[in-house]
């Protein structure tokens, strides 16, 4: 009994023993967890709870000159999915494929992939959100992104651009500004617990980002928007590729529209073609035609070498370097003034002036306009247009670039140079964005306007004015004229190479208050019958000029239209030879001459025209240092068929022309072609009868 | 010497001084139990306070969370709507109403008239009137010299 009583004491000491010892290990390693090893059980729980998120910081806004929002950041859900808690994936695809984009076997291959969770379609749109969230799917749930909206659609695409899924800029100021507009993501921790809410006064830190600066543009949403309908407008009327459209302030440099065709939506840019995409205004290169022009007559006018009353002649044609090149009117012009061939458009007019300018002076003043190079106006693709090198420009290539061919320009860079007439001769850097604001803190950047340089003086740029505003007054742009108004104005027609294709376009410069704006209206590669700047550009132009007259309030003029008017006073040129050139400059400046000089000698050893010829008030005298530079310098032989004798000599003289004339009554042959070009030391037959 | 009846006396000296020592205590005892339930109501009073504290501030804290969400998802849906409108109020917009709805057609010809209000010469008056008495005459020739010309049509 003893024994056994004993043996059953042993098993309870034994037992307790057995559980005293196990009680030991657990309270050990109780002690191991909580206190030795406590740390890294703490972080492990931690990271458990605590979650962290990546707060994407919002893109900036685009803003136009009146305070319009063009371009915002929305916030939208993506649908995102988690495979391993969809019970049902056949059911929950084919819900899911009526709502999204995708179809079944996408979303059907996607739900049922190994990743933990999966983006189905990202930033989808308001409607698509509501109607997966009503169909109340599990496993299916909702991430929140910004998405990049434009809430004028079409409007000012061109220059705003778009950006990607991701929102970084693809296009135009989006791309351009992205470093301004992108912010920086921010970061933040919050605990949450296990069903994911948030735990209210858990850790919370936030590592803040910084959102994107605003970006304010000098475009008005109300010129823009006319400047788009009227492109619209014409694509209606005309059989055309695609258009651009630019006004510019030309005081600032500011641009108030540049609007382009084709056009496409930013908010599904994906949905049109890349061309649409295209800022033609400022990446496609075009000939400009009888617009450049402009640039020839300013550049002439500048450098001395013509004025608006020097006589010029045109036969029909000219030629150079044995190459015709005829007028736009095959009979031609006859003799004009150089306002005329202004006027009148005249090519091979403005063939002679250029060819008069010389090669360096007239490729400087090219250059100084800001042709062939990028204008700066921080859009990317801008091209630089296509000025042919230096050493490859022969006469016939002068000759062209004088009046726009051989030559091709951007639409941006001929706004500016224009702009430069329009503006007392000071070229302007076309300025796109007025402000980025910094936030709060920073000071702000101010883009100001930014003269490039002064590239002809204020009286030529004012008598340019003068000589375009009778263009549309009386000339080939007549159907840009808008009554009261005193708009000046070139059309331009180039027609591309063996194709009865053409560019057209025209440019105009328009008063408003105490500054001019220039209006540029393109049309690309017209067909058909109606193919002249002055029958497609041109009212285009007109139309929406005169909408934004109205609209920016200018009044138009009570008193009588404009009216070109010239000094028709004719004066005799005095005998030069051999006085110095400083007392023969002011002897003819007195009088009322216009003086160009030729060569560093002191003493004037031939004049062009000769003495004693009665000619224009303010017409060009040539002096030269040396008898030979007269001699050789080529000058156009005017068509002298139909003239009496007494004409026939007072435009050769003029001209600087030697004459015999045989027979009398009216002229009736010449012994050289009319549009030649010979030296004046040759001289002319003329048969009269 | 010590006698029966001191030793009585002591006795009952001593008992009496045990009586008030025994009752000294016990009032102390009574004291510190009072005082000692005083401080358990306190401290339970207390943790129930802590508490009850304790949750009504998570419970604060979890509408505060709440609110904020609510407050986003509101601004959110307020710039959503303030897009909304600027795209219901863009010109093409406008002019798609207008056009559509409005049955409006662009003018064919805008006509200016123009007001000159320079023919008029100097009048002369027969008799100096004060001019305060004419307070409204004069903002009303401020008008019409302001306003010189007249549109008849304007895009907007």
């Amino acid at each position: 009994m003893q024994r056994f009583e004993t043996s059953v004491k042993n098993r309870v000491i034994f037992y307790f023993a057995v559980i005293f010892i196990l009680f030991i290990i657990l309270a050990l390693r109780l002690v191991w967890i909580q206190i030795i090893n406590s740390a890294e059980y703490e972080h492990k729980a931690l990271s458990q709870r605590v979650k962290e998120f990546v707060v994407n910081s919002e893109r900036g806004i685009i803003y136009d000159n009146t305070g319009r929002k063009l371009a915002v950041s929305l916030p939208a859900k993506t649908v995102v999915a988690l495979p391993d808690n969809i019970i049902n994936p056949e059911k929950t695809a084919s819900e899911l494929a009526e709502v999204l984009d995708k179809d079944y076997n996408t979303i059907y291959r996607r739900i049922t992939s190994d990743a933990a969770a999966i983006f189905l379609q990202r930033k989808v749109s308001e409607k698509t959100y509501q109607k997966i969230e009503n169909k109340n799917l599990i496993g299916i749930t909702f991430t929140e992104e910004s998405k990049r909206y434009y809430p004028e659609g079409e409007l000012a695409s061109h220059i705003i651009g778009f950006t990607g899924i991701d929102n970084n800029g693809l296009n135009g100021l989006e791309l351009s500004y992205n470093n301004y507009l992108g912010g920086k993501a921010g970061k933040m921790i919050v605990e949450k617990d296990a069903e994911g809410r948030t735990i209210p006064n858990g850790i919370r830190e936030a590592v803040p980002g910084r959102d994107g600066y605003n970006v304010y543009l000098t475009i008005d949403e109300v010129i823009q928007y006319m400047a788009e309908k009227e492109l619209e407008n014409a694509a209606e009327t005309f059989d055309f590729s695609g258009g651009s459209v630019i006004v510019l302030d030309s005081s600032n440099g500011d641009l108030l529209a540049m609007a382009n065709t084709p056009t496409y939506n930013p908010n599904n840019f994906a949905n049109y073609p890349e061309k649409n995409w295209r800022n033609r205004a400022i990446s496609d290169v075009f000939e400009p035609g009888s617009t450049f022009k402009i640039i020839t007559a300013a550049s002439a006018l500048e450098e001395g070498v013509i004025t608006e009353n020097d006589i010029l002649t045109d036969p029909g044609h000219i030629y150079v370097e044995n190459e015709e090149i005829s007028c736009w009117s095959r009979v031609g012009h006859g003799a004009q003034t150089f306002a005329e061939v202004v006027k009148n458009s005249c090519n091979p007019g403005f063939v002679e002036v250029g060819l008069k300018l010389k090669k360096e002076i007239f490729y400087s003043y090219i250059k100084a306009f800001g042709f062939g190079e990028q204008t700066g106006i921080r859009l990317p693709a801008e091209a630089a247009g296509i000025i042919p090198k230096y050493q490859k420009i022969g006469s016939l290539e002068l000759a062209t670039f004088s009046f726009g061919h051989g030559i091709s320009v951007t639409p941006i860079q001929l706004v500016t140079a224009v702009g430069a007439v329009a503006n007392e001769g000071k070229l302007m850097r076309p300025r796109l964005v007025k402000k980025v604001e910094t936030g709060s803190n920073t000071e702000n950047i101010i883009n100001e306007p930014q003269m490039v340089r002064q590239v002809i003086s204020k009286s030529t740029a004012d008598k340019t004015k003068e000589l375009l505003k009778q263009v549309v007054e009386s000339g080939t742009g007549t159907q840009a004229a808008i009554d009261g108004y005193e708009i000046g104005g070139k059309t331009g027609t180039a027609k591309h190479y063996n194709e009865d294709i053409y560019d057209s376009s025209f440019i105009g410069i328009v008063p408003a208050g105490d500054r001019d704006l220039v209006i540029l209206t393109i049309l690309y590669d017209i067909k058909g019958e109606t193919y002249y700047g002055s029958q497609t550009a041109a009212p285009v132009f007109r139309n929406l000029t005169a909408n934004i007259l109205n609209y920016l309030n200018i009044k138009p003029k009570q008193n009588k239209d404009f009216n070109y008017e010239q000094n028709q006073k004719e004066i005799i040129i005095p005998d030069l030879i051999g006085s110095d050139f400083l007392s023969a400059e002011t002897r003819l400046r007195e009088k009322g001459f216009n003086v160009k000089l030729m060569g560093d000698g002191e003493v004037v050893r031939a004049q062009l025209p000769a003495s004693g010829v009665e000619t224009n008030y303010n017409s060009t005298v040539w002096l030269f240092s040396e008898k030979k530079k007269r001699e050789e310098m080529l000058i156009a032989v005017p068509d002298f068929r139909g003239l009496n004798g007494i004409e026939a000599e007072k435009l050769a003289d003029e001209k600087g022309l030697g004459l015999i004339l045989d027979g009398s009554g009216k002229v009736v042959g010449q012994s050289v072609y009319p549009g030649s070009r010979i030296k004046s030391s040759k001289v002319i037959n003329l048969k009269l009868r | 010497m010590y006698t029966g009846h001191d030793y009585g006396n002591r006795i009952s000296q001593s008992n009496y001084l045990n009586e008030s020592s025994y009752n000294f205590t016990n009032i102390k005892k009574q004291a510190f139990t009072i005082l000692y339930i005083f401080m358990m109501v306190f401290i339970s009073i207390s943790i129930l306070l802590y508490i009850s504290q304790v949750l009504n501030i998570n419970q604060s804290s979890s509408k505060l969370l709440e609110l904020e969400e609510k407050l986003e998802t509101i601004k959110s849906k307020n710039e959503r709507l303030e897009v909304e409108l600027a795209s219901k109020t863009s010109l093409a917009e406008v002019e798609k109403i207008a056009k559509k709805e409005l049955n409006m057609i662009e003018p064919d010809k805008r006509e200016t008239l123009v007001y000159n209000n320079q023919i008029k010469g100097k009048e002369k008056f027969m008799a100096d009137i004060p001019k305060e008495k004419f307070f409204l005459a004069q903002i009303y020739d401020k008008i019409i010299s302001e306003v010189t010309t007249v549109q008849a049509e304007s895009f907007e």
